[in-house]
């Protein structure tokens, strides 16, 4: 733990959260994105996270960092359109397989995460100002 | 002449831990080698680290500026940061000059 852990162990929850909206992003971006039957449909990430472990039994933990981003099924939606220029003989594709009710529902969490972890970096960044001013008032 | 009592006030400057910034200089880890326990030491081991957090936020501001910079909130937390180890810093220098001060002006 070096000098105002706080505000870095926030920091790693600001991270994590942003890449859960770049994911997200992503992922709304290929909703429409057609494959062809013959490979994988298009595949949404989702992001996997761990805790950074404390140094010690009598230290707080060091925040939040991804150990991986899996990816959905690459089976996707095999959806009947004839006409599409990637169909297969039969006239089947490939849609994503993007669920986007939990996709929003997701973003909004990522957000309200994100927004409260820039909260704790200015209070602790207050709390440490006020260490720092005991006694200027002499 | 030995001041303990400043000494202590000394021993209280900040540490941050190292950079993880590529190219920056480690002016922490290359304080932390020195072993005297003087005021003048623990002031330097002080401005250091304040001058390593600095180069950090700066760092970070040429990478916003240029638009190398993958997390804004990067920049924000070191700028803050530096923020914070210099006003320690400072207050700590004032509290040191302060005792000084106050002994030199002892009187009989």
């Amino acid at each position: 733990m070096s000098i105002f852990s706080a505000i870095s162990t926030s920091g790693t929850g600001l991270s994590t959260f942003r890449t859960w909206i770049d994911v997200i992003a992503n992922n709304m971006a290929n909703v429409n994105t057609v494959k062809p039957t013959s490979g994988a449909a298009f595949q949404a990430q989702y992001v996997q996270a761990e805790d950074i472990a404390a140094g010690g039994p009598d230290q707080a933990g060091g925040g939040v960092r991804i150990s991986a981003l899996p990816l959905s099924s690459a089976q996707g939606r095999l959806t009947y359109q004839p006409s599409n220029p990637l169909a297969d003989a039969r006239g089947y594709v490939r849609l994503p397989d993007i669920d986007m009710a939990e996709q929003m529902g997701n973003l909004i969490m990522a957000q309200r995460a994100f927004q409260a972890n820039a909260a704790v970096v200015d209070r602790a960044r207050e709390t440490y100002l006020d260490a720092i001013n005991i006694g200027k008032n002499r | 002449m030995s001041l303990p009592a400043i000494g202590a006030i000394g021993a209280a400057l900040p540490t941050l831990a190292p950079t993880s910034i590529a190219g920056t200089p480690d002016a922490t880890a290359a304080a932390g080698g020195s072993t005297s326990a003087g005021f003048a030491s623990m002031l330097e081991k002080g401005i250091n680290a304040v001058n390593s957090a600095q180069s950090k936020a700066d760092n970070l501001a040429v990478q916003a500026a240029t638009g190398d910079l993958t997390d804004i909130h990067d920049y924000t937390i070191a700028a803050a940061q530096a923020e914070l180890v210099t006003q320690l810093a400072t207050t700590i220098r004032t509290k040191g000059v302060d005792a000084f001060n106050q002994i030199m002006g002892m009187q009989a």
